[in-house]
């Protein structure tokens, strides 16, 4: 980790490439979660259908959780996307996310084993490269977004990004130096 | 703990925060709500929906006559199995004399819940084109046309919950859009059936 920090903010050319390549994938990984957690926020009552189809919580009890995650979940997808498209808090939006990314296969996996598949509104109406329905494919594909909010919280937001600053006083994931 | 986590737990918080203030300000129902028994000849007066309910049994009367809008509780219970069943669910032929009445006296308008290119190529004719998404804002259509309104939404079919969505965002709105009806068998059911369609953008309902 300390290396791609290095990396990141030297002027070598493998430091260019990081920053490449990092950009690249926050601008992917954010803009994904952006737009779908737009969409998911223009039209909540689907959103809050395909919530129940999880199963997640007992809709008919605790319908007020439903509720609170129909709009949390939009608004942390969005700010967490924002975060990685300006590179500010970039680990931990990438770490965010991951999490998310993590409880969301984990979630479909859980409907593939029970033999159901609906259209989970996982991205809102955006469709990536799976269909509608869920299915495997949708394993596959959150995995990739989750292997590259993995690589963003390891190797940092590259050398474009509004962290910089703070990130080169401070090692992230770290406590500032003491004084001497 | 390290500056990571702190982070992290910020950008979260940050979304709790917004995404309470948010459904505090919405009202929003996740449930179409039954109707009540369809009165054929219903003048366009204000006909409620069905008590506002979570979940998915809601508990209408079986048949309210129309000037039942008085409180839940003066409405003679329903036995349970009926009072679960959605009532709002219409074959094509149901969907057929409702459009029929609609063509006599105007009092009945369908609504495609598909998206814009579907409607194009092919929609019960005199529908409107009316999307889940709308209802993030106050969809005019909805505002200038249909309260007072006979509703019947459709989309592609069975699988497809589109049709819901409009159903919920139209109950929502709460002007008296009702009663609202959900054609089960979509679209090409419709067309299938040789019942009238019309092709192109919707037009008459600005």
């Amino acid at each position: 980790m300390t290396t791609r920090d290095t990396l990141g903010t030297s002027g070598g050319g493998r430091g260019r490439n990081w920053s490449i390549a990092a950009m690249a994938m926050r601008v992917l990984l954010g803009g994904v979660f952006i737009y779908s957690a737009w969409v998911k926020l223009q039209d909540p009552v689907s959103f809050g259908q395909a919530i129940e189809k999880f199963r997640a919580v007992d809709p008919d009890r605790q319908a007020h959780l439903i509720k609170l995650a129909v709009f949390a979940i939009p608004w942390t997808e969005m700010i967490c996307g924002v975060g990685l498209v300006l590179g500010l808090w970039t680990r931990a939006a990438a770490l965010v996310l991951g999490l998310a990314l993590a409880g969301f296969m984990v979630l479909i996996y859980q409907v593939l084993n029970r033999g159901e598949s609906f259209d989970c509104g996982c991205f809102g109406r955006l469709r990536l490269a799976c269909p509608s329905k869920l299915s495997s494919c949708n394993l596959w594909q959150d995995g990739v977004l989750l292997a590259m909010a993995l690589v963003l919280l390891a190797g940092g937001p590259g050398r474009w990004a509004l962290d910089r600053p703070s990130q080169s006083r401070h090692p992230a994931g770290g406590t500032p130096p003491t004084p001497a | 703990m390290p500056r990571l986590v702190y982070q992290a737990l910020s950008l979260i918080a940050i979304g709790l925060m917004a995404g309470i203030a948010h459904s505090c300000n919405r009202e929003v129902e996740f449930h179409p709500r039954n109707n009540p028994e369809p009165a054929p000849t219903a003048p366009a007066e204000h006909t409620p929906a069905a008590p506002q309910n979570n979940g998915s049994g809601p508990a209408a009367p079986p048949d309210p006559k129309p000037q039942e809008s008085t409180k839940p509780a003066d409405a003679k219970p329903t036995p349970p199995s009926a009072a679960n069943q959605p009532n709002y669910f219409i074959t094509v032929a149901r969907a057929r004399e409702l459009w029929d009445r609609g063509q006599r006296d105007g009092s009945v308008f369908f609504v495609d819940a598909r998206n814009q290119e579907s409607f194009v190529r092919g929609h019960v004719t005199g529908a409107m084109n009316i999307l889940p998404g709308a209802f993030s804002g106050n969809p005019q259509q909805a505002s200038n046309y249909l309260p007072g309104m006979t509703v019947v939404v459709y989309c592609v079919g069975r699988e497809c919950t589109d049709s819901e969505a409009v159903m919920i965002g139209l109950q929502n709105m709460k002007k008296g859009i009702g009663p609202i009806y959900i054609m089960h068998d979509g679209y090409q059911a419709w067309a299938d059936a040789g019942n009238p369609t019309a092709t192109g953008p919707d037009n008459d309902h600005p």
